[in-house]
């Protein structure tokens, strides 16, 4: 590994890169110690993931439609929306570990360090391990391009613009892990609470969420905003018909709702900082 | 008389020990509560086209969804890893030394905490799903008939819990065995959907194992779908089933595991 010796000058972005590949390499070799258990944890995560399918497969047993869409535009959904939600887990759910940092008091060790706070919290708890939870989205994405019309979609371009609709939803629900995660810096013991937002959230996010009712339905489009991860832009790219009540340019709006939460991300965070005091035993 | 007393001061222990977890134990219930929502307004959709699902209304759906989640916590139907981590840790082989059964201490522990759960997750849970949903209240019948079931729910999880923390005897890391029935019980103990989305063979099939044991048939008793004394009869019978069953499995395993026991240092 390569040793960064101390500098007068400032340090690059190329350094701040090289820095997260030590803190995440660090990990990922530790990580690999255990081979059997990160086989097995990695199998656990695709499994637990992939069940949903079988939830989504029983429930259309049942009915041929919900909320207007069928199965293979649900899972279009599934696809789309596993796939951000698996990928920000991977690289952004480290921050879960913020209560333990501070409970411990490891996170002053945080503040000591050159790089970003953030960037090394989350680079520190990278673990190969959450793959698992992509995969199976991932897989489903790519099953996709093999066979599009199993997932509703009937031309390339719809394709090309799933692929834009995953990454937004990536960006998006890495900012609301960071939001939902910072409230440790006020309670202590929230991260179930936390986990019932990012977590409920992905749950909620591979149905089309006409389903929910009123204020429901609005509190995952304006508050936990999800909606704008697949179902949204999904109305407008396999030409579901709209929900109701709703305005049409909404469907082009994720990119803006991930901005507005990434700003809101960063405002709680350093907001966060500022309030912690070291923990003294 | 003695034995049973111990395990009564074990149940109460735990019991003491779980609630001290408040905070934990009201975020879980936060959590039961969102999900019951989105699950409830999933099968309102799923019926909206046929009106119901083998005889389930929207009504049954919407009950049974918030009735799953208030029952969650009581089966620990997220994982229980106590034992497996005293086996792992070694500390098993001092209960190899007390005067009591090992499955009688885990079986009074697991009741207890269940109890604690019940206590704060399983009304409240419920309660605010009737607060949007329309959901079935239960008759005085139903209602002390799901009290038997859940009693019988809870002691099936218990002996299903202590067998999957007793494979730490064998597998190194109970966590990842614990993991596995998670899912499973996910899928098919009712929770994500109940089984009579299921085609019918396998519904039928999924109907026989511990899984629904713990979730499935004590929510229908609940719901009023097994109100015929010999329905209820043969539910209690089936739960009962699993329990002998189950326990049998965990006495062999406790016998086998002792054996295979290797207690270092000193």
């Amino acid at each position: 590994m390569r040793v960064l010796t101390p500098s007068p000058r400032p340090l690059s972005f190329g350094d701040h890169l090289r820095l997260v590949r030590a803190y995440s390499g660090a990990r990922v070799r530790s990580e690999m110690q255990y081979r059997a258990s990160f086989a097995f944890s990695l199998c656990a995560q695709i499994l637990a993931t992939a069940i949903d399918l079988v939830a989504i497969w029983a429930v259309f047993q049942a009915t041929t439609t919900i909320g207007g869409w069928d199965a293979h535009q649900v899972l279009w959904l599934y696809a789309v929306s596993m796939s951000a939600f698996g990928l920000a887990d991977l690289f952004v759910s480290a921050i879960e570990e913020i209560p333990e940092h501070i409970r411990s008091g490891r996170f002053d060790s945080y503040l000591l360090r050159p790089s970003p706070i953030l960037s090394s919290v989350i680079a520190d708890g990278f673990e190969l391990r959450r793959a698992g939870r992509a995969i199976p989205g991932l897989a489903a994405l790519i099953a996709m391009f093999i066979r599009p019309h199993s997932f509703g979609v009937s031309n390339p371009s719809t394709l090309m613009w799933s692929l834009v609709t995953v990454m937004v939803g990536t960006w998006l629900y890495g900012a609301l892990f960071i939001i939902t995660n910072s409230v440790a810096f006020w309670l202590i013991d929230s991260r179930e609470v936390a986990n019932s937002f990012t977590y409920g959230g992905a749950a909620a996010s591979h149905y089309p969420l006409d389903i929910l009712s009123g204020w429901l339905r609005r509190l995952y489009i304006w508050l936990i905003p999800v909606g704008f991860v697949a179902w949204l832009p999904g109305t407008r790219l396999l030409e579901v018909p709209k929900p109701s009540g709703l305005p049409s340019w909404l469907a082009l709006c994720s990119p803006a709702a991930a901005l507005v939460l990434s700003v809101l991300a960063a405002v709680v965070w350093r907001a966060g900082i500022r309030r912690y005091e070291s923990t003294g035993s | 008389m003695g034995e049973l007393r111990v395990y009564a001061t074990v149940a109460r222990l735990a019991f003491r020990r779980q609630a001290t977890y408040r905070a934990a134990m009201l975020a879980a219930l936060f959590t039961n509560v969102v999900f019951g929502f989105i699950i409830a307004s999933l099968f309102r959709a799923v019926v909206a086209e046929r009106g119901s699902v083998d005889g389930w209304d929207s009504k049954d759906l919407a009950t049974f969804a918030f009735a799953t989640q208030s029952l969650l916590g009581a089966v620990a139907a997220f994982g229980e890893r106590e034992l497996g981590m005293r086996v792992v840790t070694g500390d098993i082989a001092s209960d190899f030394v007390r005067p009591v059964s090992i499955e009688g201490w885990t079986v009074a522990q697991f009741f207890g905490k269940s109890a604690a759960q019940i206590l704060v997750r399983m009304v409240p849970t419920f309660a605010a799903g009737a607060l949007v949903f329309d959901l079935r209240i239960p008759t005085t019948a139903s209602a002390a008939a799901t009290v038997v079931a859940v009693v019988l729910a809870v002691a099936v999880a218990a002996a299903w819990w202590m067998v999957i923390n007793l494979t730490a005897f064998w597998i190194v890391n109970p966590k990842g065995t614990v993991q596995l029935a998670n899912v499973l019980g996910y899928a098919l103990s009712g929770i994500a959907v109940p089984l009579v989305f299921f085609p019918d063979r396998l519904e039928h099939v999924l109907r026989w194992l511990p899984w629904a044991a713990q979730i499935q048939l004590p929510v229908e008793v609940f719901i009023g779908k097994r109100r015929s004394s010999v329905v209820l009869l043969q539910t209690y019978g089936q739960q009962l089933m699993w329990v002998v069953v189950l326990l049998g499995v965990a006495d062999v395993l406790v016998v086998r595991g002792r054996h295979k026991l290797v207690v270092q240092g000193g």
